[in-house]
């Protein structure tokens, strides 16, 4: 019975119902009265209406289940869930057999909360609630699934997913814009397209908050975006009150006459939300009595996206950052291996300052469990930025994992010809969607001509189609060679890239610093190949858009190629652009501008050369001069360590970092630690305590040295040695409790103090402190917590830390704790900033 | 109180997508059809938005007047890469209101608390609302906390004094509207202040249709999200501006003695 609707579709112009709600209550529903419990104790008036409906000419109604789930309908509710649901299609069916006709669908609403990371609910746990309601719907009989008056992608994601693999059903799935086309949460018509015709929906579109006016542009983006049907179920115009009433201001004739434009724009499925009635649908029958279908062009762009952003991957190169892969990476295999995620955030977000368009993101690395650790960083990536994601790894659990939490459309990395690996890849991408990355070898290896290279690409198309991904959504990896070990290689890459371009019309990536192994100053190499692989028809690169060699060569093709529109993004990127400094023949690598400048500045000569290279020295040089800084350093110290004093005192990071490379070259890391970094935040700290300085300045000198702290690592990970830790510290935001700004202020502090912090997160159930505290023979616990709803939780956790951990001392901070309240709970120490919580570290960990 | 949040869970849910409803939209304002166009066609320049750049001082921690150049420069820049960033979004609503001892009754729903009774006093119908400005403040707040501490503690700062300079807009908005009926605004009680309880938040997701209208929804624990959201009460009297009512010392509804941000200097 279900699929039949999507036939009817493909003849005539179907229409849904209009308002439920408004109409209930009209009826004597109350404010705060679930709507759905009306099944069951006025069915009359709930049949009534869908039959209304009907007659009026819906050839689809929404079943009254539109807020039922399990938040709603829990255990110890006055109805089940079931109950409610069965009562729905009781009523709706009862009206279909009096009507004669009509499909009764499966209403499914937002659950009311934000997922997490922004929200507290898990996304799973969302599945889950949604999987509920979808398998009663199945039991009753529902002809389709119809999501709608989503706001959140996520959420969105979830309740598809849920229908998707709980029921055999036609999915419709309906979302709500603002005037400006941005759903609540941030998303963009494209990007609604990109999700829901990945994971498959059989018909999208809008609903609600806007009038047929309003919505009308937002409507043609979607139509103009997508390749399947589009559904459009606007309100009756603007709500306005009139006495006790609310009414609307658009009425069934102008309605009827706007929504015909939206017809004649190319929507397949019409009706109405809040305010319309049946009068409203009855006016929409007879005008699309008779209209065909439209015909619906499939689309051919490749898009990806997040809950953000949708981008498109056109001629115009599409940079894609490369440098979350521990390949070749010491300091990120290390960091991989330590579970130090901030550091792998901290890449990403270089690249997305880079410019970089989307984020590969690999973590595989022996000793590490990828199916797990894959997932967590995507999550955590995207929970700062918005830059859609390349899901990079070779491991079909860990890939999984990803592409079910990832928020939007990804970039798939990757499939090649081999059958066992298209069997286990190509079935993911048609559940979850992606835009795919294929490798052109096979189980022969890589193809030595491009006519070899071909013959797996088009092995691979014909094994996508069988899934039903399309064209659009492979990119074709033509495989970069060494030039220097096989000479035609680079030919023969290039002419793959132009041929998967012109015969089989698909698009192409590249990863192409290989080109130049083996060879000097590789970047003469690589910046001469990306431009003639642009030429030969490339578009997207997998690339360091860190590298400036490689980004002006993107810059100037844009410009020459004529993607850069009057080469205003070249001249705004390189009117004042100064080549860099001829390297030092000796000294540190970094042994450049910014240090010698403040070695200047903090009234030493020794610096002066290489002031004079540096196109920032005066700045610096100037921030350098004034107050104390480098006379109070004390006796012994030398100027450089002087001055990474200062820079410290200041808070100036980058000066920090070039000092540290350079004092690395005098001194062991742990002298420098101990005799200039600890000693000037020392002072920094004395200063914060007494009212000299405030927060900002405190943070920002902790930035600075942190800053320093990243150079000391990556030397460590160089040379395999450890660098020293005072003890660790286990820091959490309670459970119920989602700010954690003020835990993060304790977390750098005491990580610059040498202390190992054990950031536990936010929402942290007690359970998992105790664990985690056991597990370590921890002595020191920091709490946090926000709201006066969340200190219970807080007590909740000393009581079983102490039960448990009885040596283990607990700090307690947060907006609404006094040091009374501190007491009151059982925590050891009331500390009121982030240095309280460091001094009291040094009296329990030394 | 700047962060309270609403709707345990179940209870902030709008049914239907149908519902032509109360929801957000009754209640409003004549001259405000829909509350979200409302607050966008009264505030279409983001710049109103610009806090005062002492305000975000001293939410940084800031005594008064202590802020040196490069604390402004962090607060300003902070500012600057906000305001693109916001979606201010709001909903209200106005009821008959009465109050009885400590019960105070906004018609929709009633909540016990004196301090609130106090504050009421005089008025004979109240205005609820809920503001916030956007998902985007928490997103940069979780960036700059990776990444860079004292921006993300700028960022935060701003955005706080920015959710109150939305409330504040909207109030003086509405302070005009509701003069042309005759009726005096009274200064804004929040959830969480003196002993207004927090628990009346997933009354104000339902009665307001929080969630629908302007995308803030409850933790479990009634903490709002977007964090950088507002919901309180206005009473409303009969009366002219000039008989002000009395400024609401906020710090003094609260126990916390060392507070680095107090209103105080």
């Amino acid at each position: 019975m279900g699929k039949q609707i999507l036939e009817e579709m493909k003849e005539r112009v179907v229409l849904c119902d209009g308002g439920l709600g408004s109409l209930l209550q009209a009826a004597g529903l109350k404010a705060g009265e679930l709507p759905e419990t009306w099944n069951i104790l006025h069915p009359d008036v709930v049949r009534q209406i869908h039959l209304d409906y009907l007659r009026a000419g819906a050839d689809i109604i929404n079943a009254n289940t539109f807020g039922a789930n399990g938040l709603k309908y829990h255990e110890g509710a006055d109805f089940s869930l079931p109950e409610v649901i069965s009562a729905a299609f009781r009523v709706a069916k009862d009206a279909v057999r009096e009507a004669g006709h009509g499909y009764v669908a499966l209403d499914i609403g937002p659950t009311g909360k934000l997922l997490k990371p922004m929200g507290d609910l898990a996304f799973e746990d969302c599945v889950s609630l949604y999987a509920e309601v979808v398998r009663e719907g199945v039991k009753c009989g529902a002809d389709l699934i119809f999501i709608e008056t989503m706001s959140d992608m996520y959420e969105l994601k979830a309740a598809v997913l849920a229908a998707k693999e709980n029921a055999d059903l036609p999915v419709f799935a309906t979302v709500v814009f603002d005037q400006r086309g941005r759903m609540l949460t941030g998303g963009t018509p494209e990007g609604v397209v990109a999700l829901l015709e990945g994971l498959r929906a059989d018909a999208l579109g809008i609903n609600c908050s806007l009038g047929p006016r309003e919505m009308a542009p937002i409507a043609e983006r979607m139509i103009r975006a997508a390749s399947v049907p589009v559904i459009i179920n606007p309100n009756a115009g603007l709500p306005r009150t009139e006495g006790d009433r609310t009414v609307y201001d658009i009425g069934p004739e102008e309605f009827r006459d706007v929504m015909r434009g939206i017809l004649d724009a190319g929507a397949s499925v019409i009706g109405g939300c809040c305010g319309t009635t049946p009068a409203y649908i009855a006016l929409l029958k007879k005008m699309a009595e008779g209209r065909k279908a439209p015909v619906i062009t499939p689309k051919e762009e490749a898009v990806v996206s997040s809950y953000m952003t949708a981008e498109t991957i056109t001629d115009d190169p599409f940079i894609i950052g490369e440098r979350i892969n521990p390949t070749g990476k010491k300091r990120l295999k290390q960091a991989l291996l330590e579970h130090d995620i901030d550091y792998i955030l901290d890449l990403g977000l270089e690249e997305l300052q880079e410019g970089a368009h989307a984020l590969d993101v690999n973590v595989g690395l022996p000793g590490i469990d990828e199916a797990a650790l894959l997932p967590e960083v995507v999550t955590e990536l995207q929970s700062i930025i918005e830059l859609p994601l390349q899901i990079d790894t070779a491991d079909a659990a860990a890939m999984e994992n990803a592409l079910r939490i990832y928020n939007g459309k990804p970039l798939i990395n990757s499939v090649n010809g081999k059958q066992e690996v298209m069997d286990a890849v190509f079935p993911l991408a048609a559940k979850y969607g992606g835009v795919i990355v294929a490798l052109l070898l096979d189980e022969e290896g890589i193809p030595t001509t491009a006519d070899g290279r071909l013959a797996v690409a088009r092995k691979i198309l014909a094994e996508a189609e069988k899934y039903g991904i399309k064209k659009k959504d492979i990119l074709m990896d033509g495989l970069c060679m060494t030039v220097s070990s096989e000479q035609s290689a680079a030919r023969v890459t290039l002419e793959t890239i132009r041929r998967v371009r012109e015969e089989l019309g698909v698009r192409t990536v590249l990863g192409l610093s290989n080109i130049s192994f083996g060879l000097p100053h590789r970047e003469f190499i690589n910046t001469t190949y990306l431009g003639m692989a642009l030429t030969s028809g490339l578009n997207a690169v997998i690339m360091n858009p860190g590298s400036e060699d490689m980004m002006r060569t993107i810059h100037a093709y844009r410009a020459l190629a004529g993607f850069d529109k009057n080469c205003l993004a070249y001249v705004e990127k390189y009117s004042n652009y100064e080549p860099p400094a001829p390297k030092m023949a000796a000294g540190a690598p970094g042994a450049q501008a910014g240090g010698g400048a403040v070695q200047q500045g903090a009234g030493t000569a020794q610096g002066a050369g290489t002031a004079q290279a540096a196109g920032a020295a005066p700045q610096h040089a100037a921030s350098g001069q004034g107050d104390a800084g480098a006379q109070d350093a004390g006796a012994g110290l030398s100027p450089r360590a002087a001055a990474l004093m200062d820079a410290i005192r200041r808070g100036l990071g980058e000066q920090a970092s070039s000092l540290t490379v350079e004092l690395l070259a005098e001194e062991e890391p742990a002298v420098i630690i101990d005799t200039c970094m600890i000693p000037a935040l020392d002072r920094v700290g004395r200063d914060f305590e007494a009212g000299k300085v405030f927060l900002p300045q405190l943070l920002m000198s902790a930035e600075a040295v942190r800053a320093a702290f990243e150079i000391i690592k990556s030397r460590f990970a160089e040379s395999g040695a450890k660098p020293e830790k005072k003890g660790e510290v286990i820091l959490a935001t309670v459970k119920g409790d989602i700010h954690d700004i003020g835990k993060n202020i304790v977390k750098v502090l005491l990580e610059n103090y040498g202390y190992e912090v054990i950031d536990l997160g936010k929402d942290v159930p007690p359970e998992r402190i105790v664990d985690e505290a056991k597990a370590r023979g921890i002595r020191l616990v920091g709490l946090s917590a926000l709201m006066t709803t969340t200190v219970a939780a807080m007590e909740e956790t000393i009581k079983q830390l102490k039960a448990v951990c009885p040596d283990a001392k607990v700090a307690v901070g947060g907006a609404v704790l006094t040091k009374e309240y501190a007491a009151k709970i059982g925590a050891d120490r009331y500390c009121k900033d982030a240095m309280a919580t460091v001094n009291y570290a040094a009296e329990v960990l030394g | 109180m700047k962060e309270s949040g609403s709707g345990g869970g179940s209870a902030g849910v709008d049914h239907m997508g149908t519902d032509g409803s109360g929801g957000g939209s009754a209640g409003l304002h004549n001259t405000n059809p829909d509350a979200t166009k409302a607050a966008s066609d009264s505030l279409h320049n983001i710049e109103q938005l610009r806090p005062d750049i002492e305000e975000v001082c001293r939410y940084m921690g800031v005594r008064r007047g202590m802020a040196d150049a490069r604390i402004l420069q962090l607060a300003e820049a902070a500012v600057d890469e906000l305001l693109p960033r916001l979606t201010p979004r709001e909903v209200h609503r106005d009821f008959p209101l009465s109050v009885r001892g400590e019960v105070c009754d906004f018609t929709c729903f009633s909540a016990k608390s004196r301090t609130l009774a106090r504050h009421l006093a005089g008025c004979e119908r109240v205005l609820l609302f809920a503001a916030t400005i956007g998902e985007g403040a928490d997103l940069l707040i979780r960036r700059y906390a990776k990444r860079d501490m004292a921006r993300a503690a700028a960022v935060q700062a701003a955005s706080a004094a920015m959710i109150e300079t939305y409330a504040d807009a909207l109030c003086a908005m509405w302070q005009e509207e509701f003069a042309l009926q005759g009726y005096q605004l009274i200064t804004r009680y929040s959830p969480g202040y003196g002993d207004f309880p927090l628990d009346v938040q997933p009354l104000f997701a339902d009665v307001l249709k929080m969630e629908k209208h302007t995308g803030i929804t409850l933790t479990d624990s009634l903490l709002m999200m977007p964090s950088k959201s507002i919901t309180a009460v206005i009473g409303m009297r009969k009366g002219s501006c000039r008989e002000a009512a009395p400024a609401l010392d906020r710090c003094a509804m609260c126990g916390k003695a060392d507070c680095a941000f107090s209103e105080k200097t």
